[in-house]
């Protein structure tokens, strides 16, 4: 169970409904940050709009609270800066997959060294119960009055798809494995998505606590998430959600490896100064 | 042929035209660099398709011997038409282009039928001539290098400058085409022999120290200097090119990496902005690390809803001003940037901007619009044009050491009214965390401090050349009014002075050039200056006038709305002096 963490905030007005999952997955975040003995200085969580998007508001840590869907390039960058920090981006389905879709594939492609915490409900809480890119075919809202006619997106078939450093699903009602995932996904260098299974207590009364239990099931003891069509045949599979860590490929480098301005320090940019001697050879050697 | 001169010039209007897959941009500005190392001073604008091959295109510069050319001639002296299509579409376009003293350069050998006329065929009064330019460039797949070869023989070019300039010009060719590129330019040159135009040019020896570059270069080049670091971008044309290439032969990219900065290419100009404030966030500011972002009026529409809620932002963003809506006018000029700029993200917005109104401004423009930025910690807009961008112009080469930056300016400088409660330099990471009543109260303050700028000018080498010209000064008639251009307006507007001056003067008018390069707010002197004048003209590209608009709020004083007349063309191509002399003639004597 969980206990104080280094992370914890001292918050009486948080938003979200009694029973919602995401006080769960809070809990689990921090407790994982905690064993993973990083201090709060050093993570920085970064979201965008949602119920799940308040979650750094309710963190001990450095935080930035962007717009819908736009919390990916921040998160990139601020590691491109800033190597040294744990960036953490921790937002909804729809923020991740809907409205910040094409982000989520250029990130994986860049493989940003980044861990994405998408907290799936599959549903959009904060305006009330309409679909999210995630709810089930049929699924009935107010809007959706006769039912969702896409079919849902699936992150981890998409993320495999383009061969993502780090892919996973947990469900928060399994607070010990799904720390132990969620801490390997933050020691990963690269791209590392979590798809948390997240129930909203209040708008989605059909994939509830006890739906998630009964349409779920653990990935084998024996299963080596290292062969991408396996993973990629796990990941479709939807009669029952396999959770667990799907994929891990490790031998793509992160984008801030690949940037020129860490080839030899790892230094933050701003604790930097210019080097013009090495500039003006560089001009000297392309001139004709 | 006889060698018989039809005139000794110090100034060439010429242009050269394609319809098929000449590169005659590239080959234009081949030649231009090879004019401005025998000692002649140019301007270009082109308008091309694609930036490639293929399609009508065209490119023209003005020479001159003896001035810095700022506009082009109501006619041309020489134009060369590498095809006959061109031709026809040169005349049915711009019909005014054509004298009875326009030289035509057609590539075609000799016209047998002395029965056909080329002006009835082709509704001219101009001189027509014939070269086989493709016959000279055998060889070569780039007909447009025999022409400039010709043409460079004619204005008495050396041709050992031609071909220096062309080979370094087109240097990523394979040996074989260079070659052949040299026996076509030779091919050219020699074929004055055979049939000389009379062309010659009064240089003046005295050659000054100028260098050829083109309003994106120079923004590139101001940008290096002031040490800019990190830069995202999601490429559009016409802003693309501030990346491409500097005239160190390096791109800004390789520039910003070398010197140990991220440089991104990104999915959307959302992305971009989106890793800008990343960069921010993660400790990049003041002093030692600058940020930039170049896009174009579209990219700033998608991704400015980003811009609306950062706290703290302290970097520049370039509009190169290409006009929207997005798919509308894809390679066309515009000044239609500004109200965007002043509010891209929401109402309540209110951005610093400025325009640099020439080429060489942009070697102080920049300098500006960090020093705002970084003093106010807020993003500052610098719009540019699409006609600004490709402009090649020779300019005086600017003293860049002497526009280093120094100790940058530190927000916490500000009075505490425009700062709100944080203060975050020097430190990681910018936000306290969870103090949400701190930065609300910092975003509400970060539009205050445009009141800050009223106040004080944070203008780094105001240029008095730009912002002031009186063309008959002692004259002191009792009517007075000005012409207030903003932007690459300027250059039309600075000739149209001239045309009037004399006209209006004998009609009891003075007529001055009054302009500024920040153009919101607007400064103290500007404002001050305005009250001067009985009438004020404001020419612009766009359809609603927007610097006139914002010289009435501004001001405050709606009276100015008397006073203010706009000059507006919304067809997306520059002013010409001529078009302001008319409008401005036709209101005053009507």
């Amino acid at each position: 169970m969980s206990k104080d963490t280094k992370f914890d905030m001292d918050v009486d007005d948080i938003a979200w409904c009694p029973g919602c999952g995401n006080f769960a997955l809070h809990r689990i975040l921090k407790s994982a940050l905690d064993e993973l003995e990083l201090n709060p200085r050093e993570v920085v969580l970064v979201s965008g709009i949602g119920q799940a998007a308040k979650l750094p508001q309710y963190t001990k840590g450095n935080m930035f609270n962007g717009l819908h869907g736009r919390a990916l390039p921040v998160a990139m960058a601020i590691k491109a800066t800033n190597p040294n920090l744990k960036v953490i981006v921790d937002s909804g389905d729809g923020c991740t997959y809907g409205e910040g879709g094409n982000h989520f594939t250029a990130q994986i492609l860049r493989n940003s060294d980044i861990t994405v915490i998408a907290h799936n409900n599959m549903i959009y809480g904060l305006t009330k119960g309409q679909a999210s890119p995630t709810s089930l075919k049929g699924f009935k809202t107010p809007v959706q009055v006769n039912g969702v006619d896409n079919e849902p997106f699936n992150p981890l078939s998409a993320a495999i798809s383009q061969n993502i450093s780090f892919a996973s699903r947990i469900f928060v009602g399994d607070f010990e494995k799904s720390k132990d995932i969620i801490k390997q996904a933050i020691k990963n260098k690269g791209f590392s998505l979590v798809d948390a299974f997240c129930p909203c207590v209040t708008f989605n009364k059909f994939n509830t606590y006890k739906w998630y239990k009964e349409n779920t099931y653990y990935l084998e003891a024996e299963y080596t998430p290292n062969n991408r069509e396996q993973a990629f045949e796990r990941a479709i599979e939807s009669e029952k959600y396999p959770l667990g860590i799907f994929y891990i490929n490790n031998e793509r480098p992160a984008f801030w490896e690949t940037t020129a301005a860490y080839k030899e320090s790892k230094d933050p940019l701003f604790k930097r100064d210019l080097d013009l001697m090495r500039l003006k050879k560089l001009i000297e050697s392309k001139r004709i | 042929m006889s060698s018989k001169t039809l005139k000794t010039i110090v100034e060439l209007n010429f242009r050269i035209t394609d319809s098929t897959t000449n590169p005659i941009i590239s080959s234009s500005k081949a030649f231009a660099l090879a004019a401005k190392r025998y000692g002649l001073m140019s301007i270009s604008h082109s308008d091309f398709p694609s930036r490639k091959t293929g399609g009508f295109k065209w490119d023209e510069r003005q020479f001159s011997s003896h001035y810095q050319p700022r506009t082009f001639s109501e006619n041309l002296d020489v134009i060369i038409a590498l095809d006959e299509k061109s031709l026809t579409q040169q005349v049915q376009r711009y019909p005014d282009k054509f004298g009875e003293n326009t030289l035509i350069i057609l590539n075609k050998e000799d016209q047998p039928d002395s029965q056909f006329d080329p002006n009835e065929f082709y509704g001219t009064n101009s001189k027509f001539f014939y070269v086989p330019f493709s016959r000279l460039a055998a060889g070569s797949k780039n007909t447009s290098v025999s022409a400039f070869g010709y043409l460079g023989s004619e204005m008495g070019i050396p041709q050992d400058i031609l071909e220096k300039a062309f080979t370094e010009s087109f240097s990523n060719l394979p040996e074989r085409h260079l070659n052949a590129l040299k026996k076509s330019l030779s091919e050219g040159y020699n074929y004055k022999e055979q049939k000389d135009l009379g062309i010659e040019f009064e240089v003046d020896t005295e050659k000054t120290r100028r260098m050829l570059i083109d309003g994106n270069q120079a923004l590139a080049e101001a940008l290096l200097n002031w040490e800019v670091t990190n830069s995202t971008v999601y490429p559009i044309t016409p802003a693309t090119s501030i990346y491409d290439q500097t005239s160190d032969n390096l791109s800004m990219i390789d520039e910003i990496l070398a010197r140990g900065g991220v440089h991104t290419q990104t999915i959307s100009e959302i992305e971009s902005f989106g890793i800008a404030i990343g960069h921010i966030w993660g400790g990049v500011r003041n002093g030692t690390q600058r940020i930039f972002l170049g896009t174009s009026d579209p990219g700033i529409s998608l991704g400015g809803e980003l811009l609306g809620l950062v706290y703290e932002l302290p970097m520049v963003v370039a509009n190169v001003m290409r006009g929207t809506p997005s798919t509308g006018l894809p390679t066309m000029t515009s000044q239609s940037g500004l109200r965007q700029a002043i509010s891209p993200t929401h109402g309540d917005a209110r951005f610093p901007v400025i325009a640099p109104r020439t080429v060489d401004e942009m070697f102080t423009a920049v300098p500006t619009a960090y020093n705002i930025a970084e003093k106010l910690s807020i993003p500052v807009f610098l719009l540019s044009d699409r006609e600004l961008s490709i402009r090649q112009e020779t300019i005086k080469r600017p003293d860049l050491r002497k526009l280093k930056p120094t100790q940058p300016p530190k927000r916490s400088d500000l009075p505490l009214k425009y700062t709100g409660l944080l203060s975050y330099e020097d430190t990681g990471l910018p936000i306290p965390p969870h103090d949400l009543e701190a930065i609300e109260q910092t975003h509400l303050k970060m539009y205050s401090r445009i009141d800050y700028l009223r106040e004080n000018d944070l203008i780094i080498k105001p240029r008095q050349d730009l912002d002031f010209y009186d063309p008959l000064p002692g004259k002191d008639n009792e009517k007075k009014i000005a012409i207030l251009p903003w932007g690459s307006t300027w250059y039309a507007a600075r000739d149209a002075v001239d045309l009037l001056s004399e006209e209006l003067s004998d009609n009891g008018y003075d007529v001055h050039l009054i302009s500024s390069l920040q153009v919101y707010p607007l400064q103290k002197i500007l404002l001050k200056r305005i009250k001067e004048y009985d009438m004020i003209f404001v020419p612009e590209v766009n359809s609603t006038g927007q610097f006139a608009e914002v010289l009435r709020e501004e001001t405050k004083d709606y009276s100015l709305n008397q006073k203010v007349k706009s000059i507006l063309n919304h067809r997306n191509v520059m002013f010409t002096p001529e078009e302001i002399y008319n409008q401005i003639k036709g209101e005053l004597m009507s």
